[in-house]
């Protein structure tokens, strides 16, 4: 089951880009 | 000669075939039904209605490209935890007549990681190790892993088309499923089915051979699964050797079909791009763009594969004929390097020869189609990898010619830039970084079968393959150990929705901004000089990340052993 939380792990990190992907577009606009 | 005419009927044949797939799949993909009358929007709309009754609220709203992309990667951690879970609990479950033995669990993690990323990259043979569910399962992500690709392109289509609402994720990976990729696949399995390919859920069959050893001859639902492995660019194979097996490819006729439905929906993707847009001349040059690097890379793989295998050469055999080492001779020997260059230009991981066997120069070219994974690459997610080097062409040249520059009447900025270049670049690091771990430490070194640069090749083409979301092996390595299977299974899953969620992103942002008028000083993208603008930044962009591991690869074996 290692394997399985290693998949979803790596999914969170995806999700964590487009957060990411998001913090830069309001603080381009802020700036 | 015959070679090649039949590799020119095949491309232009499957060229003009794609004009009016690309106008069927616009009429399917965004058929601009009004969302508060579906009841009389026709019958573009009935699996909309179908799909909102069971479907909920979910179904009914439309996203920006935030939510779009949230939806989408929760839809792939649930068939990433199903496939999983039914791999590894395979000897638990229905449909194992067989009585295939359990798997472990790495290989479990790097099977559904492949399949979940429409990559197909296989370190076990299906046949041997997969029970009929397994195999099942993963032939659903075989369709609804493309329907991801194709409305992900769908949805930056709308962005760049100047629309706030890019649509919605279930809706779109509904109308790519049933009205493109289940249709047409049905389709092509019956023509397979005619073709001699088998289609039975009986187990594999015991035989008495003449010389009166008993033999198991495996058998299985094959037709419908090489049909969508090939309409959607999965790859795969039901048996280990994949397209060369006699079930799986058994005439020049099937071989024929197979290696039109490899390229038929990527080349369509461009035209429903044009449609989608509204721009069709720009369509043209992208389309243009793309047959250009895919003939360029014909010629040469059929052109270094004249010469004959140097693995022969101290034998005591004339070879007066091209590299036949590794073919299957009923399809003839050009079908090898055509296949092999078509499949790895659209993402498409199966074989009908050994890539391993190609000569040095003819392996570059699939390498080529994996770096670049633009030239059509995958349903949906080529043209959206070719986005990025638009972005990137129009900034460049907006910079030479002192132009302001624009894609489609909206600005790019730093912003847009700074996305694309990480993108591209993370698509380097995910072939280079791996491939100079595993060649400098014996988690690579010790699974080789082959030393110096034809080894360092095998390495370097099976992160390539990864990371392309490809699933071909150039093969010659034991990668079925840990390492090989966490390693590759990260790499697909990195490589598969990075270039996604980016460009995306893009599309995202210069869909909120305001148009600009065009005028004498906006860049034309619809025009011979952009077309070369975009050439030339695939080529300098691709050579400058890659041209150093060819030569320590490819090019160093040709210079050491052919003659």
């Amino acid at each position: 089951m290692l394997y399985l939380l290693l998949g979803l792990v790596t999914f969170a990190l995806l999700f964590l880009l487009i957060l990411g992907v998001e913090l830069m577009e309001r603080w381009d606009r802020k700036n | 000669m015959h070679a090649l005419l039949f590799i020119g009927i095949i491309v232009s044949g499957t060229a003009l075939l794609s004009w009016p797939l690309g106008r069927y799949m616009k009429w399917a993909m965004d058929p601009d039904l009004p969302a508060d009358d579906l009841a009389n929007a026709g019958p573009a709309a009935f699996f909309d209605r179908l799909f909102h009754g069971f479907g909920g609220r979910a179904t009914r709203e439309a996203q920006n490209w935030k939510q779009y992309l949230v939806a989408m990667l929760v839809f792939n951690v649930v068939i990433f935890a199903v496939s999983f879970s039914v791999l590894a609990f395979q000897q638990h479950l229905p449909l194992n007549p067989d009585g295939q033995k359990p798997i472990d669990y790495n290989l479990v993690f790097n099977a559904a990681a492949s399949f979940t990323t429409n990559t197909d990259l296989q370190h076990y043979s299906g046949e041997s190790t997969l029970s009929y569910l397994s195999q099942l399962t993963l032939m659903w992500l075989q369709f609804v892993t493309p329907a991801v690709g194709l409305a992900a392109l769908v949805a930056m289509a709308r962005g760049l088309a100047g629309r706030r609402n890019i649509g919605n994720f279930f809706v779109d990976l509904q109308r790519a499923t049933f009205l493109v990729l289940l249709p047409l696949a049905f389709i092509v399995a019956v023509l397979m089915v005619l073709g001699d390919v088998p289609m039975t859920l009986l187990g594999a069959v015991k035989v008495t051979t003449l010389q009166g050893f008993e033999q198991t001859i495996a058998r299985g639902p094959v037709a419908a699964f090489v049909a969508i492995k090939q309409l959607g660019t999965n790859g795969g194979g039901f048996f280990g050797p994949n397209s060369t097996h006699p079930f799986e490819n058994p005439t020049f006729w099937t071989n024929a079909l197979s290696t039109v439905a490899i390229i038929a929906l990527p080349m369509a993707c461009v035209w429903m791009f044009g449609h989608i847009v509204g721009r069709m001349r720009h369509a043209t040059i992208v389309f243009g763009v793309m047959l250009l690097f895919l003939v360029l890379k014909i010629g040469g793989a059929v052109y270094f594969e004249q010469a004959p295998t140097q693995a022969f050469a101290a034998l005591p055999i004339e070879q007066t004929t091209s590299n036949l080492e590794g073919k299957e001779l009923r399809f003839g020997a050009s079908a090898g390097p055509l296949w092999a260059v078509l499949t790895t230009s659209t993402s498409n991981g199966s074989v009908n020869a050994m890539h391993d066997s190609l000569n040095p120069m003819t392996g570059l070219m699939p390498m080529i189609g994996m770096w670049l994974n633009t030239t059509f690459g995958g349903v949906g997610v080529g043209l959206i990898n070719m986005f990025l080097f638009i972005v990137l062409a129009v900034f460049v040249a907006g910079m030479m010619v002192g132009r302001t520059p624009e894609y489609l009447g909206r600005r790019i900025e730093a912003r847009e830039v700074k996305l694309a270049v990480l993108a591209l670049v993370a698509h380097a690091l995910f072939v280079l970084a791996p491939t100079a771990l595993f060649a400098a430490t014996d988690m690579g070194a010790k699974t080789l079968n082959n030393v110096g640069p034809h080894g360092f090749s095998e390495i370097l083409y099976e992160f390539s393959s990864a990371n392309a979301n490809n699933g071909s092996g150039f093969e010659g390595l034991g990668d079925n150990t840990v390492p090989w299977n966490v390693v590759t299974g990260l790499v697909m899953l990195l490589g598969r929705f990075i270039p996604i969620i980016l460009p995306l992103a893009i599309a995202g942002s210069l869909a909120v901004k305001r148009p600009a008028a065009q005028s004498a000083g906006s860049l034309g993208v619809e025009d011979g000089t952009f077309g070369l603008m975009l050439f030339g930044t695939i080529v300098f962009i691709g050579a400058l990340t890659f041209f150093p591991v060819a030569i320590l690869g490819p090019v160093a074996e040709h210079l050491q052993f052919m003659k």
